[in-house]
């Protein structure tokens, strides 16, 4: 299927407007140089370029390529390292996007030549089903190696690093863009944010008249060239005559991968020992027909082309092994290479530095200014104040003091790390157990840092805790002064690759076509990949270390309950264990609870989930309400994730079941029926001499918070004590009850307090049944990480109408 | 927002209310074929329903998020780490947890339950389909 240009350029202009604009604004600029080249070169044939290359050996460049090659457009791509800042890691690693681009071009040729001699040899010998394997056309050659000059051409100074805060400028106007693109391009899947910044170009109307140029001429009678080239830059099977040329460029095995992956690991010094020679020489076109078909999609594809066949990109069984090789070195680079804590710690930084020189200026680069024709090293250096643009306008102070940090590679270390496998004080329980636990703690975890303003802010509770830290421990005192927000950056990785190797088809001999099944030790692959890659840190720098380090702890108990004991120490190389007397300073001025002293004392409270099977509820209450014990459970894993340390757990199982207990027997008992009042001090004695009665060591009045708590239980757990009029919900009353308790919880490190309601009844009809009458508040506001148990008892109402003798 | 995780949640924590089985087969884009005649049955909040995509890709149908999703599922430590093929993918966690998150998302635990046993069926009716009529072929 062709794709006209015209309609689908109107089509984008219409659902994104700015983004059109800005993207043809650049080009404009862009192209002119490139039609003066078509000019100058005019009518005559030219000669082919051949250009050496480190990893090809040679490539040949096409005249009329010639004049896109040596442009703007191409050339600026010389100053955009492929390997973004790992070149501070790996010297070797500066090779750039051009050498990349021609190493595209030639990878994609050699593809398309063992592509055509397969067809050919297919129809020769093959089966019956290959008789009409159709020879690339002249639009299909062109497109896709105009394709492989453009497929970088959407990547900006600093390339994949600013790829996301790019993006975010025009998020909206790219999702809109990504689906008209799909829409229009059969077979299209995920489209990378330079993928469709590339295809925008090559749409645009500045690129028309080069696109459009007699030297790219095709016998189609429509200019399909710009859709053609933006159908092989997203792997899209429209606008081919040879649909198997469909994954050339952008596929699970294509020539962009073929080259990076030999490139990337050749100048970085890490040898993969890729087989891309046998890759190539294996590749096969596949014939799909309706009987052959792996599935009803493909089936029903097949029955709709002529002959009922058609042809995609293949490997041949003989060729799995060095595809398993591809694989897992795809794995290993991003291992050691792509995701490299040094790395990624440079990284990081180039990103603050656009951020706070877009605070210090008062406003965001726009698009245009972040695909500036300027190098990575131009852009960090115009953005820290070190060189002077028109057209790029600088950061100030902090900026260029961060800059000059990273360019002086004076790169941020690591000072806390968190993982779920670090997560602490699982170790004592059941395994099931463990499971849940460190999958909610895990998730609470994710939830806030999903988005990097979710990062940002807690790198600012941590520089606030660090900040706090050294108002009270003089060895902290000197450095904490200097530490500005910017020296901490907290970092978590989450575009991460996704190896899937079964997304190409595989052929055997006979004819059967499906999905290849790879046999490499998968389980220690993916082990390994995790252990380098799935770690979150805290990056400062080198100064700031012990500081952070602490302050990151206390903040990460604090906020998600979660410690990640002497693991977080040996991935960030720290030795020093934190003094005792530290944590006691830090608990005596509220910096951080007790709690959390002990877990970072490694004390590794082992954190116990609730289940419906550890409440105590009578049977009769479990008669009328099946799910009440489940509910309690839920509800308190909800607000408590992960649950408690066993002590806490098992003091806050024991309370529920006395608090239980006190709803039955007042309600057997009738102690509050038919009373005209009720003191708050009448119901503590009560719940007092209840509790009492049944050997619970309870504390009356005691002095916690700066107020008079009622009771206290063991745990310790706070009880709050209330008595209300005419109510009609119990439950929806006083929600500032919560915040009392918690008052009064803070100083004694309780995340678990309970309110005990009397209530007088509106009605006969709002006396709740017993199973009703305690519940765990969840409010919609409230202290996170704070659970108020709420109990209620009706006081004051008169004997039920059921229950009097009939008159 | 990260759609990404909240459909992570959302798929495993419905599949783990709706049964005691843990494992969810995902070779041969059988549950990219069962997500699909979900969504299409009104499975799922509508947010979910929206943010999936499904494409006629070179192997068949596909759904475009669905390796992100069992990645981001693995890396939440709702399922194990699944072998790089793809041939299933194991829930870890209990009902409690599933409960949990479908709270955060707002959804019932009824909801879910039926959701689940939707998608499980559509897996059942995928699979069937598949071992007729795709082989897996393998390295020799």
């Amino acid at each position: 299927m062709f794709v006209d240009p015209q309609p689908l350029r109107r089509q984008i202009a219409d659902v994104a407007p700015a983004l059109w604009a800005e993207i043809s604004a650049i080009t404009k600029v862009w192209a002119s140089p490139i039609a003066d080249n078509l000019k100058r070169m005019g009518l005559s044939r030219g000669f082919p370029k051949t250009i050496n290359d480190a990893v090809w050996g040679t490539i040949d460049v096409l005249p009329p390529e010639i004049a896109i090659l040596d442009s703007p457009m191409l050339q600026r791509l010389r100053g955009v390292k492929q390997l973004g800042m790992a070149y501070l890691v790996y010297p070797g690693a500066v090779h750039d996007r051009l050498e990349h681009t021609l190493g595209v071009l030639e990878a994609a040729q050699r593809m398309m030549d063992a592509l055509a001699r397969n067809g050919d040899r297919r129809q020769r010998f093959g089966i019956p089903e290959d008789d009409s394997i159709p020879p690339p056309s002249k639009l299909d050659i062109m497109s896709t190696r105009i394709g492989a000059l453009f497929h970088d051409v959407g990547h900006g100074p600093c390339s994949h690093v600013l790829e996301s805060a790019l993006r975010g400028r025009l998020s909206q106007e790219f999702d809109n863009v990504e689906d008209v693109l799909r829409n229009s391009f059969a077979g299209v899947a995920r489209i990378a944010t330079s993928e469709a910044i590339a295809a925008l170009i090559v749409l645009s109307e500045p690129m028309r008249p080069i696109l459009e140029d007699a030297r790219f001429a095709t016998d189609d009678p429509v200019p399909y060239l710009p859709t053609a080239v933006t159908s092989r830059i997203l792997g899209s099977r429209a606008c081919l005559t040879a649909t198997y040329l469909s994954g050339v460029l952008s596929g699970p095995l294509d020539a962009d991968k073929l080259d990076y992956m030999a490139r990337d690991s050749h100048h970085a010094g890490l040898p993969l020992g890729i087989d891309v020679i046998r890759l190539i020489s294996k590749l096969q076109v596949v014939t799909v027909t309706p009987q052959n078909a792996p599935n009803e999609a493909l089936q029903k594809r097949a029955r709709g082309m002529p002959n009922e066949r058609f042809y995609e990109l293949g490997i041949s069984v003989a060729g799995l092994g060095a595809y398993e090789q591809m694989v897992i070195g795809r794995v290993i680079l991003y291992d050691r290479l792509y995701y490299h804590h040094k790395v990624r710690a440079a990284e990081a930084m180039v990103r603050r530095i656009v951020t706070l020189a877009d605070q210090e200026r008062g406003r965001q680069l726009t698009l245009s200014e972040m695909m500036y024709n300027i190098s990575d090293r131009g852009m960090l250096g115009v953005l820290s104040g070190e060189l002077k643009s028109d057209s790029v306008p600088s950061g100030d102070v902090r900026t260029r003091a961060l800059g000059h940090l990273l360019l002086d590679r004076r790169v941020y270390h690591r000072a806390f790390a968190f993982a779920a496998r670090f997560i602490d004080g699982l170790d004592g329980l059941p395994q099931k157990d463990q499971l849940d636990t460190r999958a909610l703690l895990w998730n609470g975890i994710l939830d806030e840092l999903l988005e990097p303003d979710g990062c940002n802010a807690l790198a600012t509770e941590i520089f606030t805790t660090a900040k706090r830290i050294g108002e009270v421990i003089p060895d902290f005192k000197g450095v904490s002064e200097s530490l500005l927000g910017e020296h901490i950056i907290v970092d978590l990785p989450l575009n991460r690759v996704v190896v899937r190797g079964s997304d190409i088809l595989t052929r055997t001999e006979a004819g059967h076509v499906g999905t290849p099944n790879l046999f490499f030790d998968p389980e220690k692959w993916s082990q390994a990949y995790e252990q380098q890659k799935q770690c979150g840190f805290v990056f400062t720098s080198k100064e700031y270390v012990p500081l952070v380090a602490l302050a990151a702890k206390v903040v990460f108990f604090e906020r998600f309950q979660t410690s990640m004991g002497s693991n977080t120490d040996q991935a960030c190389k720290l030795v020093a264990p934190i003094a005792p007397e530290i944590l006691a300073t830090l608990a005596r001025n509220q910096i951080c609870s007790a709690e959390c002293v002990t877990a970072i004392a490694e004390a590794s409270p082992n954190f116990i989930l609730f289940d419906e099977g550890q409440m105590r509820v009578p049977d009769s209450w479990k008669i009328e309400d099946p799910d009440l014990a489940r509910r309690l459970a839920d509800g308190l894993n909800e607000v408590l994730v992960g649950g408690l340390p066993a002590s806490m757990h098992r003091a806050t199982i024991d309370a529920i079941g006395h608090m239980i207990m006190f709803i039955d027997v007042t309600a057997k008992s009738g102690s509050f029926v038919g009373l005209k009042t009720l003191a708050e001090k009448e119901l503590q004695r009560f719940l007092k001499d209840h509790l009492r009665s049944r050997e619970v060591d309870v504390q009356e009045g005691t002095e916690i918070g700066g107020g008079e708590s009622d009771l206290v239980l063991p745990g310790p757990l706070i009880v709050e004590n209330k008595v209300r009029e005419n109510t009609a919900d119990p439950f929806e009353v006083g929600q500032h009850y919560v915040w009392q308790a918690r008052r009064y919880s803070i100083p004694i490190s309780s995340r678990v307090s309970f309110v005990v309601l009397a209530y007088r009844p509106a009605d006969e009809y709002t006396i709740l049944p017993m199973s009703r009458r305690i519940a765990v508040a969840i409010p919609d506001s409230g202290p996170k990480g704070h659970v108020q148990i709420r109990v209620v008892v009706p006081w004051g109402e008169g004997v039920p109408s059921s229950a009097k003798a009939p008159k | 927002m990260n759609r990404l995780h909240d459909l992570a949640q959302l798929v495993i924590s419905c599949w783990r209310l709706s049964t005691d089985d843990p494992k969810i087969p995902t070779s041969n884009g059988v549950l990219d074929q069962a997500l699909e005649r979900a969504v299409a049955e009104g499975a799922f909040p509508e947010w979910a329903r929206s943010s999936i995509h499904f494409v006629d890709s070179r192997i068949g149908l596909q759904c475009v998020e669905l390796t992100s999703i069992l990645e981001w599922a693995q890396r939440a430590q709702l399922t194990t780490a699944p072998n790089p093929s793809y041939q299933m993918t194991e829930v870890q966690v209990s009902p409690r947890v599933a409960r949990a998150l479908l709270h955060r998302l707002q959804v019932s635990d009824e909801e879910a339950s039926r959701w689940g046993s939707a998608l499980q069926h559509a897996i059942k009716d995928a699979t069937q389909q598949s071992r007729t009529d795709s082989p897996v072929i393998v390295a020799y």
